[in-house]
């Protein structure tokens, strides 16, 4: 504890808190429950649980597309409910989010896919070029830029959601269940992609089904069953180990 | 804005609307329907009021002098000078005998010296004299002995003045709000078809006009092609319309002049330009809510 805090600054401000965070949905279902937890920055942590936990509900308000029904949510000391909507672009711009269902636009290509989330902060056209194509070299998808996604695989769909979520070079990277529909080695590929992407300084928080996965992975985990914090135990397994 | 941005947007919005060239279409036809009918109603309006101007002008009041006035001059003077007068004429006592001996068929009805017509004048009133008010004044002007006016005919045409107007402007209005209700929801329809869009927009941190722009310059390019084609297809049809009624003008002219078609233009335009605009920000405001 001394130690941290001669360690003066940002290290020791977190970049993402939670305080007796509660979300009740209009239909009385109870999706998180006073859940409190803080994530510092270069973290990667593993939100597991099972269908319903309520994983997506807590990825949904860090990006604002809830607002907490009660307690506190901070990314960055910034308090999520209280943003105004320009706030709430700007913010967004500072988060990547690979959506489970890749959420990616039928009609444009994989390259306009990517350069569109720059776009919408009005880069430059050769800012756009530039940050496109080297995102795409990192997702290895350089050969597939001028293809539609429904012409990819589901695990490249995935790297081209990723690509996205990279482009803005967030500080916290969101991944819902990145390995949902993928096959054993296509899901180790996306693993390795986002432990070279923490390794370069971007702080992941993951919602994942995936035992075997956070398994080998060995990071932080952080359970959740009925909305409720279970279980937050640094270098984890996806159960308590006897 | 930067023109870079503005390029983005009408790109993204000329995108917008060959991917979607069905409701494309969709939109731009009922937008042109709507302005067609909104346009014929201004045309009928129009025409209406023209009409009554028309009728107005031979409206005509006649002042009779008493027979021993002696200066007909002053009192014409007089006359002229009163508010909503706008042409005075002398009808001498031979004038006014010659115009009946004309009516009757019937030569030499008085003797010359035994006319018993009075001198008189006819005034001619302006569009906005009140033409009681005006035979109240000139009946008080020394040496007039007498003023007439058609009081039925003059208040049945403002009576028909006052209904086209209110008629006219309720018709207008009407037809505003339905044109634009359709268009909101034609429009709604090319939204709702790109929510997921949208929904990506915003969750990759487009701001709300940032979406909005691309949808505002659709519904403007949509709006002014249908005003165009609703100009278009309504002036063709008038025009065909005036001549083919050329032949009755005397009994239902109708307005050709080039002023008449400034203004539809200019009106459809407007509308047009209106209605797109206004009509996508309302369908938008919904699906921003992400
Ligand atoms: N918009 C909503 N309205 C009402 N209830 C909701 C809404 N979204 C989620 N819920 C409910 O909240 C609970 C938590 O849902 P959530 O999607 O967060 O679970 P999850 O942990 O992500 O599950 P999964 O692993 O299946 O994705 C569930 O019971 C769900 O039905
Ligand atoms: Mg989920």
């Amino acid at each position: 504890m001394s130690k941290k805090n001669l360690n003066i600054g940002e290290e020791v401000v977190p970049l993402l808190v939670a305080k007796e965070l509660t979300k009740i949905f209009n239909n009385g279902v109870v999706a998180l429950d006073q859940v409190s937890l803080s994530v510092q920055k270069g973290e990667f942590v593993f939100l597991v649980g099972p269908s319903g936990a309520g994983k997506s509900t807590f990825l949904n308000l860090v990006i604002r597309r809830e607002v907490p029904t009660s307690g506190l949510i901070k990314v960055n000391q910034q308090n999520i409910a209280l943003l105004k909507k320009k706030e709430i672009a700007h913010l967004r711009r500072s988060i990547g989010v690979i959506f489970q269902d890749y959420k990616l636009l039928p009609q444009k290509t994989v390259y306009e896919n990517v350069a569109f989330a720059l776009e919408v902060i009005g880069a430059s056209p050769k800012e756009i070029r530039e940050r496109v194509y080297n995102v795409l070299e990192l997702v290895g998808l350089l050969n597939k830029a001028h293809v539609l996604p429904s012409e990819l695989s589901g695990g490249e769909q995935q790297r081209v959601s990723l690509a996205r979520a990279l482009v803005n070079r967030p500080l916290l990277l969101l991944a819902d269940e990145p390995t949902g529909n993928l096959d054993p080695d296509t899901s180790w590929e996306i693993m390795e992609l986002l432990r070279e992407i923490n390794r370069r300084g971007t702080t992941i928080v993951m919602a994942t089904h995936n035992r075997e996965i956070v398994d080998k992975m060995r990071k932080r985990v952080i359970a959740l069953d009925h909305g409720k914090l279970v279980r937050d135990t640094p270098k984890g397994g996806y159960h308590l180990e006897a | 804005m930067k023109l870079r941005t503005f390029f983005f947007f009408l790109r993204e919005a000329l995108k917008g609307l060959v991917r979607n060239r069905l409701m494309t279409l969709t939109a731009m036809g009922i937008i042109t329907i709507g302005l067609f009918l909104f346009g014929m109603f201004f045309l009928i309006t129009a025409n209406f009021r023209y009409f009554t101007t028309l009728a107005w002008e031979e409206v005509e009041i006649r002042v009779f002098l008493e027979p021993a006035a002696r200066n007909p001059e002053a009192v014409g003077h007089k006359l002229a000078a009163l508010p909503g007068v706008a042409k005075v004429t002398f009808i001498s006592k031979a004038e006014g005998a010659a115009a009946l001996e004309r009516m009757l068929g019937q030569k030499n009805l008085f003797l010359s010296g035994e006319n018993p017509l009075p001198d008189a004048y006819t005034l001619k009133l302006t569009e906005t004299a009140d033409p009681k008010e005006v035979t109240r004044l000139a009946s008080d002007i020394p040496g007039v002995e007498e003023v007439v006016f058609g009081r039925d005919f003059v208040e049945f045409l403002q009576m028909i003045n006052h209904f086209t107007l209110v008629v006219g402007l309720i018709f207008l209005i009407l037809t505003a709000l339905a044109v634009l209700y359709i268009v909101a929801n034609t429009i709604q329809l090319t939204v709702y078809a790109r929510r997921k869009e949208i929904e990506i927009m915003k969750l990759v941190g487009a701001t709300d006009s940032f979406v909005r722009w691309p949808f505002l310059l659709e519904g403007v390019i949509l709006g002014l092609l249908g005003a165009g084609l609703a100009v278009f297809l309504l002036t063709e049809a008038y025009a065909f319309l005036v001549q083919r009624l050329g032949l009755y003008r005397r009994f239902l002219p109708l307005r050709a002049d080039q002023e008449l078609k400034v203004q539809l233009m200019i009106v459809l335009f407007v509308m047009g330009l209106f209605f797109g605009s206004f009509g996508s920000r309302i369908s938008l405001k919904r699906y921003l809510k992400v």
